[in-house]
């Protein structure tokens, strides 16, 4: 039988599961209106917080606004406006797993993202407008000022093709080509399908129980 | 760390907070100390359940067929149920995913997970946990993808969506997948329309099941969808 404290226990470890999951959810509804300014609310006022993006990754706040496709356009947290038009992204969250450390001050999460996107602008580059993009997610979260928030995230491609293109035959686009390169550091090589590909190990590592934080997690990748 | 407002209170003031939240809200219903640990052990095991269901997907992606075979009981009365056949007893899940669909790590299986790839995503979860809490009936919509190779170096996408059903029980203090069922919607070629392409169904080179699986609805125009394929689960 559970004493008084271990359940006052699960109990916030349960609040603190339901608050991370939607805590990632607002992120996805937020990109999807490009209410990228806003998400950034969301992450730790520490310094050491990594943006791990597929075209290069960040290391604090001064180049973390760059590390998004719209950098060059949303500026407001309510400027969605400036958002070109016959642009969409959706990007859902699935299969999730949750970890929030024994002493509440921590946690990891990962997740499934199956996603679709349309973009006039691609359309005018004579691609498709609509593509296909599926990735996965990771995140470390620190309890914070009394709320959780966002530490390190990393996001793994999985595949983004046109519409039409069957995602076994259309190779991942490189994204390092792409203009948003402000401070942008290291990058790390990801995911493309082949046919004699082995899919990876650790993409990402599946977080477990644990007591406290320690470094080493890294989602699974080196 | 910096302490912080999660920083546990322990000791007899919490049962006094008890017994003052009553005594403010005299509405709320009662319960004994062990009822209570009873509501908490199965709501924690919800989430150790739907954890448990999210890892099946991870390591079955990355082929890494040994660990996830792990996670399940090896008691006589395990069944998983795929769309290829039907494997029952204790080693079950060894042969149904490490022997047939094969391991990363094993030689023997290189061809079969060359060019595998199979995502399958958790949505929709019914997750019951029995009043005694000692099992689970847990139920998803799982719309996923695949692609296998053809062999002479190409690829071929499928659109792959279907359900699984998962029953758990709790084994020496840890949660076990008990029976595991995939049953499926449609496997169709990325290029066709899955309400007229044919539905595939990916069995491995090795099957080892110990019967045919059970026949499964496969979309159709003049189909009509079962009404308990499987059996949403129910509080029980």
């Amino acid at each position: 039988m559970m004493t008084y404290d271990e359940m006052y226990f699960e109990a916030r470890k349960m609040e603190a599961e339901d608050q991370i999951h939607n805590l990632i959810a607002d992120y996805c509804f937020e990109h999807n209106m490009a209410l990228q300014m806003r998400y950034y609310s969301h992450w730790s006022r520490r310094e050491d917080i990594r943006h791990e993006m597929p075209w290069g990754n960040t290391t604090g706040h001064e180049h973390l606004e760059y590390n998004n496709p719209w950098a060059d356009r949303v500026r407001h947290p309510h400027d969605a406006r400036v958002l070109p038009a016959g642009s969409l992204f959706i990007h859902l969250i699935t299969t999730p797993i949750i970890e929030v450390a024994d002493d509440l001050q921590t946690a990891r999460c990962v997740f499934l993202s199956p996603g679709i996107e349309a973009s006039a602008v691609r359309a005018a580059e004579g691609k498709d407008m609509g593509a296909w993009a599926y990735s996965k997610y990771a995140f470390e979260l620190i309890f914070e000022d009394g709320e959780w928030k966002i530490w390190h995230s990393r996001i793994f491609p999985v595949f983004r093709n046109d519409y039409f293109k069957d995602f076994a035959k259309a190779p991942e686009a490189d994204l390092t080509a792409t203009k948003f390169r402000e401070g942008l550091e290291d990058f790390h090589a990801f995911f493309r399908y082949t046919p004699d590909c082995v899919m990876p190990k650790s993409e990402p590592e599946i977080p477990l129980p644990y007591n406290t934080w320690e470094p080493g997690w890294n989602f699974g990748v080196d | 760390m910096a302490e912080s407002i999660n920083t546990i209170k322990a000791g007899e003031d919490k049962e006094d907070e008890v017994k003052d939240l009553f005594a403010a809200n005299p509405e709320l219903p009662k319960r004994s100390q062990a009822e209570m640990s009873l509501e908490f052990e199965r709501l924690r095991a919800a989430r150790i359940c739907e954890n448990l269901a999210g890892q099946t997907s991870y390591l079955y992606t990355a082929s890494r067929m040994r660990e996830l075979a792990a996670l399940f009981s090896t008691g006589e009365d395990t069944v998983i149920t795929m769309p290829y056949g039907v494997y029952r007893g204790a080693d079950a899940a060894e042969r149904c995913f490490v022997k047939d669909l094969g391991d990363r790590d094993d030689p023997d299986h290189v061809q079969d997970v060359t060019g595998r790839m199979v995502i399958r995503d958790f949505c929709t979860p019914i997750v019951e946990v029995a009043a005694d809490g000692k099992t689970a009936k847990c139920l998803w919509t799982v719309p996923g993808l695949e692609a296998h190779p053809d062999g002479a170096g190409n690829a071929q996408g499928y659109w792959s969506w279907c359900k699984i059903a998962m029953d758990f029980r709790l084994e020496d203090g840890t949660w076990r997948i008990w029976h595991y069922g995939q049953y499926m919607y449609f496997a169709s070629e990325y290029e066709q329309d899955w309400s007229a392409a044919p539905s595939f169904i990916f069995a491995p080179r090795n099957n080892s099941s110990d019967s045919p699986s059970p026949v499964q609805y496969s979309y159709t125009p003049t189909a009509i969808y079962p009404d308990s394929e499987p059996e949403p689960p129910l509080p029980y």
